[in-house]
């Protein structure tokens, strides 16, 4: 009996010392939490982009992934929260109030970002630390302010408002900040140099254009150009700057280009259901080549998404680039031979096309539309079939958008009789 | 002998059992069966309204109307159907656009799709017409009734929702707010009319109103009336229907004690709160609380909800933490108001309870909040009033605010 007794003694304890030293390992490594960088050696202000109006003066900047995690000592980023830096200088003879609901209707408090801290000494400093960084909302006459706002994540180009409110006035400002980080499709592409000058035709007159558009091919292709694919049921004319203002400010965000990285990160998503906002779209093809710009609208997670391809053509409308695309609507996942995974899209494709035309007046960046003939009719119980097998159906017409510079209000929206979709 | 037979007779049963479930797996489950629109009381009981020549009607399925006439469970999948009507007596063809209606509305299709399980082959084509069918039409002719259901993502109190019709020079706008069947809120049982005997109503304007704000308890208590709880921070002036509509368009919903069940309670008045309401953040777990007690004194002819508005947050060890900073809480509350086009006018004032933010976080004794004491009052109005012409009342400054 005796030594057995003996034996299990001394395993106990041994057990004891493995574990107190486990427990101290653990604690010193959360207690070194804490360790922010002073924004002035955050290189990150040397992207900041000034704004003045009436004398009210906005500097804004926003820090990436990297630089984030120098300034805060956590990975925001990760945790899908960005940090947006602001100064506000305040010329003017009263005081104002800066409306941080304006910028995010959803941003974070400096103390719940501070909580991501696990470390319980680490997050008291970071409680503080956060909360002293915070931005002030008012700003008395001549003096200037300067803080974070932690909003949603956008990565690619940050866009947001800053409402500025005295008693009798109001200051709005629009920011599009680039964050360095997302390898973005369309920032690849030098738009000027796809086409020699004389391959590109200027159409004046509607007439002339109607025709051109009707000729285009009905559908997207595959690499080969041997198959059809979605339809092409989508006509955007534009300058490419008020493109990219147009589409953000409605909501869509810019597609990564496929990458080993991007591809962990939409299959990661794929398997948790969660939101990659950014993931890659697959090719397709007009022209000979592949999507100049794809942009996508997220819903619930990556299964339910919007998401649109645009090409450059050889064609400007009264001097303004036209833009030839093909948008749908994702509403699953599904098995195929050919791609494995691939989404499946709403076989209704013209309702996703009327969607587009309907979010981009809401949100004030539509000045007129009109329809096209030139996809050819597919009926409900005749459906075609795209590259993925998936079957659509449409009444074969191609919506016409022009997109202004700046906005228009939704009563100001011209329509062009060119073809009568009701007919 | 006889064991052996019993064996092969068992052998023999497990796979019929076997080919009869390939079998029916193979000739793939049930077939769709849904109810006739005309088997509810949808029209009769949907709420109506007119602007010039357009007039729009409206209601909400509950739970099992919505299974029945889509022959799902929608709600199940967070999806709310809305019924509309639309009848067009002007000259002109009008657009009805569901973005407006709600800013990420599913297609018919895809839900079907999403539902699509369980269903034979047949059943899932017979599904995709019906949905495709009972889609509210995107146009509506001179002359011409129409009707059908949008696909909304789905609220379990009261929907507030805008109807957007659009024609070549005009367009039409109108705000809904109905209750989907079978919810109740807390505030439904509660009868306003008798928490406070008619006598005992005060009935203040200006100074007094003022004074009266003032001198409201700083804190709520526990049950006993005992502990100090947490600031009473935002008060709103409006009658109950005008809160509803003013705290809808804020994105805020209304919430039951059951749901609130796990949070502290609160006492005032030495009642708990009359109402609750929830402001959800889109991304994440956190949200903002507001519980309303309806006050002893009236502001003129309007009613006076004394609030506690304070956010929460999911803290690291997955429970739910109250956010220090009370303070942002209240700002976050005035902004929300302010953006939703839900404030007439609003007045600061200071409190009595302040907790200073310097000694918060070296307090060997940490409190459980930090906060300037300060007060906000909101005037709510149901029209849409414009962020500009919201006006700050004299009373006092507003506090040097931090977030």
């Amino acid at each position: 009996m005796e030594p057995v007794k003996k034996t299990d003694n001394r395993s106990l304890v041994r057990r004891y010392i493995a574990l107190l030293l486990a427990w101290t390992i653990i604690s010193i490594g959360c207690a070194t939490g804490f360790d922010p960088k002073p924004i002035e050696s955050v290189l990150f202000r040397d992207r900041a982009q000034t704004q003045i109006e009436a004398g009210i003066r906005v500097t804004a900047a926003v820090p990436s992934a990297t630089e984030s995690r120098e300034l805060f000592g956590v990975s925001l980023y990760k945790k899908r929260v960005q940090p947006v830096w602001l100064e506000i200088e305040n010329s003017t003879q009263e005081t104002v109030a800066f409306m941080p609901v304006g910028l995010d209707n959803n941003y974070h408090s400096p103390i719940e970002v501070a909580s991501l801290n696990r470390s319980r000494t680490a997050r008291a400093k970071a409680e503080q630390y956060f909360f002293q960084n915070g931005m002030n909302l008012q700003i008395t006459p001549g003096e200037t302010r300067s803080g974070f706002m932690f909003t949603n994540l956008d990565e690619g180009t940050k866009s947001f408002n800053v409402d500025i409110f005295g008693e009798d006035d109001a200051w709005y400002f629009t920011f599009f900040i680039q964050v360095p980080g997302l390898a973005i499709d369309h920032y690849e592409i030098e738009y000027e140099s796809l086409y020699d000058e004389d391959r590109i035709t200027d159409f004046d007159e509607p007439a002339s254009l109607i025709e051109t558009l009707e000729q285009l091919p009905c559908c997207t292709t595959d690499k080969g150009g041997q198959n059809q694919g979605d339809p092409l049921n989508l006509i955007v004319i534009g300058e490419t700057e008020d493109l990219f203002y147009a589409f953000i400010r409605a909501g869509w965000d810019e597609t990564e280009v496929v990458t080993a990285a991007s591809g962990f990160k939409t299959a990661m998503s794929f398997i948790t259901g969660g939101q990659y906002r950014y993931s890659p779209i697959s090719s397709l093809y007009v022209f000979d080549r592949r999507q100049d710009i794809a942009m996508q609208r997220i819903r619930e997670n990556i299964h339910e998404r919007n998401h649109f391809r645009l090409w450059f053509s050889p064609m400007t409308f009264q001097g303004k680039p036209v833009w030839i695309g093909q948008i749908s609507r994702d509403i699953g996942v599904r098995f195929t031979w050919k791609t494995v995974v691939t989404h499946k899209i709403d076989p209704d494709v013209d309702e996703t096309r009327e969607f587009l035309l309907e979010n981009l007046a809401f949100n004030q960046v539509l000045e007129d539309f009109a329809y096209v003939r030139g996809v050819s009719v597919a009926p409900i119980n005749q459906p075609r079939q795209n590259l993925t097998g998936d079957p659509y159906y449409t009444d074969g017409l191609r919506v016409v958008i022009w997109i202004p510079p700046g906005t228009v209000d939704m009563e100001d929206i011209g329509y062009e009789e060119w073809f009568d979709p009701e007919n | 002998m006889q064991p052996e037979r019993i064996r092969i007779r068992g052998c023999f049963r497990f796979y019929v059992a076997i080919v009869c479930t390939f079998l029916l797996a193979s000739c793939g489950g049930r077939a769709y069966i849904y109810e006739a629109i005309e088997s509810t009381d949808l029209r009769t009981r949907s709420q109506s309204q007119t602007e010039e020549t357009v007039r729009v009607a409206a209601a909400l399925p509950g739970r099992e109307e919505t299974a029945a006439i889509f022959g799902v469970q929608l709600y199940d999948k967070g999806v709310q159907p809305v019924w509309l009507e639309v009848q067009n007596n002007g000259p002109e063809q009008i657009r009805y656009a569901p973005v407006g209606t709600d800013r990420f509305y599913f297609s018919p299709l895809e839900v079907a799709y999403t539902n699509r399980r369980s269903f034979s082959k047949k059943g899932r084509a017979e599904m995709n017409r019906r949905f495709d069918e009972l889609a509210m039409p995107r146009y509506v002719d001179p002359g011409e009734t129409r009707s059908g259901f949008v696909l909304t993502h789905a609220d379990y109190g009261a929907k507030g929702f805008n109807v957007e019709l659009f024609g070549p020079d005009e367009s039409f706008s109108f705000t809904f707010l109905l209750r989907v069947p079978g919810f109740v809120p807390d505030y439904a049982n509660v009868d306003f009319a008798s928490i406070y005997p008619a006598d005992q109503i005060a009935v203040h304007n200006g100074d007094d109103l003022r004074q009266a704000i003032v001198d409201l308890p700083c804190c709520s208590t526990d049950e006993n009336g005992a502990e100090t709880g947490d600031p009473i921070n935002v008060v709103l002036i409006g009658d109950g229907e005008e809160l509803m509509y003013t705290m809808l368009r804020g994105n805020w919903t209304e919430t039951s004690v059951a749901e609130a069940t796990g949070m502290k309670q609160q006492y005032l008045f030495g009642r708990q709160q009359d109402a609750i309401f929830r402001y959800q953040k889109t991304l994440d777990d956190s949200f903002y609380e507001l519980r309303a007690w309806l006050a002893p004194f009236m502001a003129g002819d309007e009613w006076v909800w004394v609030c506690q508005v304070r956010h929460f947050f999911r803290s690291a060890l997955a429970l739910t933490r109250l956010d220090p900073d009370v303070d942002n809480a209240r700002n976050f509350t005035l902004q929300n108001h302010l953006y939703a086009q839900s404030l007439e006018k609003f007045a600061w004032l200071s409190g009595r309870e302040v907790v200073p933010v310097e000694s918060f976080w070296t307090n060997l004794l940490r409190p459980t909040y930090f906060s300037d004491g300060y007060r906000v009052v909101l005037w709510s109005s149901a029209e849409p009033y414009s962020i500009l012409d919201a006006t700050l009342l004299g009373w006092e400054d507003p506090p040097g605010w931090n977030q």
